[in-house]
């Protein structure tokens, strides 16, 4: 299967980051490491384009962060973990919704094309 | 700096972090904060791709490749800035353009922490004399010029005082705020006895300058002397510790803001 990156992945990136911060808190590394995992390989995202799309996240309120307080890293750079916040899991029931909805237009008319 | 890194590998990624948020028009706190995660993930990804390459130049640039375009992570980045952090960011800038103009570090010299003083002193007194000739003009008065020698009285006393204050500003700064060895406490008990003394000269000075005889200073209550030592120390003692905390904001701000990035 052809990678999926850029453009085709910007547009839904807020709502793949809800997901995999269902499954608990995690860092940006971990976060990509989870969508990496889902995707199985084929999501292609450059991943400094990750920090935009969480400070979003974050400036409205679908997320919550806090600096990471383990012992192990307190010599270097601190990481931030990502939380789901009551609003972020409402967007993301929201967001499978509206995806539902996508799915089924989109995909009735291009079964319909073939 | 992170210590499983090379020194030279830390700046590296620094500067590639520096050069995606530099431009956002973002307060510093936030731009710090931005700063330190991103510096984080990027040592995470070199991290991984160490092993995988054979020179540490090989894996930095896996890393900036896998980091991205920085331009379209600054747009991005800068894009998300709310209007109300762009406008806390302008209003940052301009207190920062003051900061450029008039530079107080209690570590200068003390022939240049005066200079420092006097040019403050130099822009008020301008500043004063410049509202003070509005108000006239306003109020239609001229100015009477009987009052010449009190006024240049007052005015040397305020600059002498205003003087006094930064001196003791720098006194308290370098034997409270400064690590100072085991006798913080007794220099800073001397730093400010000295000051308490010259403030209440200070004080009675103003005093006869305007009521111009001996028995009204001598007259003046210990209320009198007690409540102005209390304010000057506590004027001094407080704009000590704004410095302080201004200068302690702005030391892990300053270890990005000046690395120089080549184009």
């Amino acid at each position: 299967m052809q990678g999926i990156s850029g453009d085709t992945l910007r547009g839904h990136l807020e709502s793949l980051v809800l997901s995999v911060l269902e499954r608990g808190p995690a860092h940006g590394l971990e976060v990509l490491r989870r969508l990496e995992e889902a995707g199985c390989g084929s999501l292609k995202l450059k991943e400094g384009t990750l920090y935009p799309a969480l400070y979003r996240m974050e400036e409205s309120g679908l997320l919550k962060a806090e600096w990471e307080d383990s012992p192990e890293r307190k010599r270097g750079p601190r990481r931030r973990i990502y939380r789901l916040t009551p609003k972020g899991k409402r967007q993301l029931a929201a967001g499978r919704v509206k995806w539902q909805e996508f799915v089924e237009v989109i995909g009735g008319i291009l079964g319909a094309a073939t | 700096m992170n210590e499983t890194l090379s020194a030279e590998t830390n700046l590296a990624l620094m500067k590639q972090v520096e050069r995606a948020v530099r431009p956002i028009p973002a307060i510093r706190k936030r731009k710090l904060q931005m700063r330190e995660e991103l510096l984080a993930h990027l040592t995470a990804i070199y991290q991984e791709e160490l092993p995988r390459h054979p020179n540490e130049t090989a894996a930095l640039s896996a890393t900036f490749n896998r980091f991205g375009s920085l331009a379209e992570i600054s747009a991005e980045l800068a894009g998300g800035v709310s209007w109300h952090q762009r406008l806390a960011y302008r209003e940052e800038e301009v207190s920062r353009l003051f900061d450029r103009c008039v530079v107080l570090r209690s570590e200068d010299s003390l022939f240049c922490y005066t200079a420092n003083v006097v040019k403050i002193l130099v822009m008020v007194g301008a500043l004063t004399l410049l509202l003070y000739g509005a108000l006239l003009w306003l109020l239609k008065q001229t100015y009477d010029p009987l009052l010449l020698p009190l006024t240049l009285q007052l005015v040397v006393h305020s600059a002498v005082s205003l003087l006094c204050f930064f001196w003791a500003i720098r006194g308290i700064d370098q034997v409270w705020f400064r690590p100072a060895g085991g006798f913080r406490w007794a220099a800073t008990a001397a730093v400010t006895m000295v000051w308490l003394f010259v403030f209440t000269a200070l004080s009675f000075a103003s005093w006869y300058i305007v009521s111009g005889s001996h028995e009204a200073c001598v007259a003046r209550t210990p209320d009198f002397i007690l409540a102005n030592m209390f304010f000057s120390m506590t004027g001094v003692f407080l704009t000590a510790w704004c410095f302080h905390n201004a200068r302690r904001n702005s030391q892990p701000h300053e270890v990005w803001t000046k690395l120089e990035l080549e184009e």
